[in-house]
């Protein structure tokens, strides 16, 4: 059974750019699906270099990435993650519709041509619907809302149809029911016995829909259920002890205490 | 028969001036199919680079005896190639690097052209020579043209997930480098039929104006290739004619004509954008 679940296995990971410090350096941790698991860290914590190993886009100096047991090179001719990138890495002017970027999560499992078949089309159709986007399907994709834009990428990663799915930022500049219409999605594909990792600075929003945590901030701080690894003592460890309640009144922050209140800087 | 209507219809009456009109259009229509991956993959010094860096590859194929697409493709893609591993090995940009591999081909070129004695042939590669067509050129431009057109076919739709999103490409199993690799060998191809048209030093034109003037015309990538094909085989029509009437060079007509198509384009957009609310 544990061999037939979707996972993601990072072992003593180090990457370092060219001419640089590492990003990451010797991370280290196990997930197993059915999970949704944030990975929480400031900017330059080495978050966007962990999705970007995972997903088998830079090598490692040291360790490894195992997919499902196997390489991230299987992985990806697989179609064994799906991927949802942060809406600024996005060309809006380009002259696709909404229907044709969702369509791109099936072209990896399309036949020599990448013509659509009627299977394709139907998921594609059904991944909109989900999503709440069936109706914007001609549009171009740049006259769209932000929270329109980040679901359309949603339907993309549906369409994939991978039990792994990485978002990046997801809830970055989103109204509060796309919000919430994207981690009601990701509660069901997690139901579904999905892996989702979600990286996001809004730290508020983990308790109501993450099982689990990992906070890197270059090294691992800590990688587990929320109750062993969303504690105040790992987030000031991952923040820097930049992590404040929002709303507090006066006084010196008590990082925890007031967890959904909570905000990272 | 009026003085008007008979100077209009006096290039029509030419052979020549039929076979200009339908090279230049067919060679100009596959460089406007290639055009938008080219503009959206901002890759328009690419394409520069290697229309310019074809010439000595043209030359020394010329020299050992073999087809000159051959060496031109060689040359051409080899410049940004170059550019890569100067971009990998020194501390350059990889925009400057690029212009120091292309220079240096095509200076080479250059130096190939002062040394190796021959007749005016190189000198239609350099500006384009569409009236003087010959046969064998004719034969090669079009089999090129072809050989590209079947690319785009079977690998379009690759080549635009590449040019739009290249992780996704990853993620869902293609390979975005090898893809590239292509895309550069179809800029090369192309280089290499757009010199029939217009020659070296304006074969970038023929592949970046008609894209752009696709992509204000329309929103979808299909009408967009649609609409910059059109533009492209209507402008070497329009600069052909004009280069009859104007007596002047061939290649620079086309070019303008599809400047002017631009514009038209720009203007058309720019009243669509103030006339509707905002």
């Amino acid at each position: 059974m544990a061999s037939d679940s979707p996972s993601i296995r990072v072992d003593g990971v180090t990457v370092a750019y060219r001419g640089s410090a590492p990003a990451i350096e010797g991370v280290t941790f196990a997930l197993h699906g059915p999970t949704i698991c944030a990975l929480l860290g400031m900017n330059g914590s080495g978050k966007s270099t962990l999705f970007k190993a995972v997903m088998g886009f830079v090598r490692p100096q040291a360790g490894r990435v195992a997919i499902d047991g196997r390489d991230v090179a299987w992985a990806q001719r697989a179609n064994a993650i799906a991927y949802v990138p942060q809406t600024e890495e996005v060309d809006w002017t380009f002259p696709v519709s909404v229907r044709d970027v969702v369509t791109m999560g099936r072209q990896g499992r399309m036949g020599f041509l990448r013509i659509p078949s009627a299977t394709d089309r139907r998921i594609v159709a059904d991944s909109l619907a989900r999503v709440g986007m069936a109706g914007f399907a001609e549009r171009q994709i740049g006259e769209l809302s932000g929270g329109q834009k980040k679901r359309v990428f949603l339907a993309r990663a549906l369409a994939q149809e991978a039990r792994i799915v990485l978002l990046d930022e997801p809830f970055t500049g989103v109204d509060l029911r796309t919000e919430a219409a994207i981690t009601d999605i990701l509660r069901s594909l997690r139901d579904a016995g999905g892996l989702i990792l979600v990286s996001t600075h809004n730290l508020a929003s983990v308790p109501d829909f993450c099982d689990e945590a990992i906070l890197v901030n270059r090294r691992l701080v800590a990688a587990g259920p929320l109750a062993t690894a969303f504690t105040p003592a790992h987030l000031d460890r991952a923040f820097g002890g930049t992590v404040r309640i929002a709303t507090g009144s006066a006084g010196p922050a008590e990082p925890g205490a007031a967890l959904p209140a909570l905000a990272a800087s | 028969m009026t003085p008007l209507l008979d100077a209009l219809i006096e290039p029509f009456r030419h052979a020549f001036m039929l076979r200009a009109m339908g090279v230049g259009a067919f060679v100009c229509a596959v460089c406007a199919a290639l055009s938008p991956f080219v503009v959206l993959k901002r890759w328009s010094l690419v394409g520069d680079a290697v229309s310019h860096a074809v010439l000595p590859g043209i030359i020394g194929a010329y020299l050992v005896g073999l087809p000159m697409a051959l060496g031109a493709v060689a040359t051409g893609t080899g410049s940004v190639l170059a550019a890569g591993a100067i971009d990998r090995r020194a501390r350059v940009k990889p925009d400057a690097a690029l212009g120091i591999a292309f220079t240096g081909f095509t200076a080479v070129g250059l130096i190939l052209l002062s040394k190796v004695p021959s007749d005016i042939h190189f000198m239609h590669v350099i500006f384009g020579n569409l009236l003087g067509v010959e046969t064998e050129d004719l034969v090669q431009a079009v089999a090129v043209g072809c050989a590209v057109l079947a690319g785009l076919v079977v690998f379009g739709r690759d080549l635009v997930l590449v040019c739009f999103d290249p992780a996704q490409a990853r993620i869902v199993g293609l390979r975005p480098d090898r893809l590239e690799m292509l895309l550069l060998l179809l800029v090369a191809m192309t280089a290499v039929a757009a010199l029939q048209a217009v020659g070296v030093v304006l074969a970038l034109a023929a592949m970046i104006i008609p894209g752009c003037t696709g992509l204000l015309a329309a929103k979808r990538f299909g009408r967009v290739v649609a609409v910059s094909v059109g533009a492209a085989t209507l402008s070497a029509v329009i600069g052909t004619l004009a280069s009859f009437w104007l007596d002047g060079a061939t290649g620079p007509c086309i070019v303008l004509a599809q400047a002017a198509l631009f514009g038209l384009a720009a203007a058309l957009r720019a009243r669509r954008g103030r006339s509707r609310p905002a």
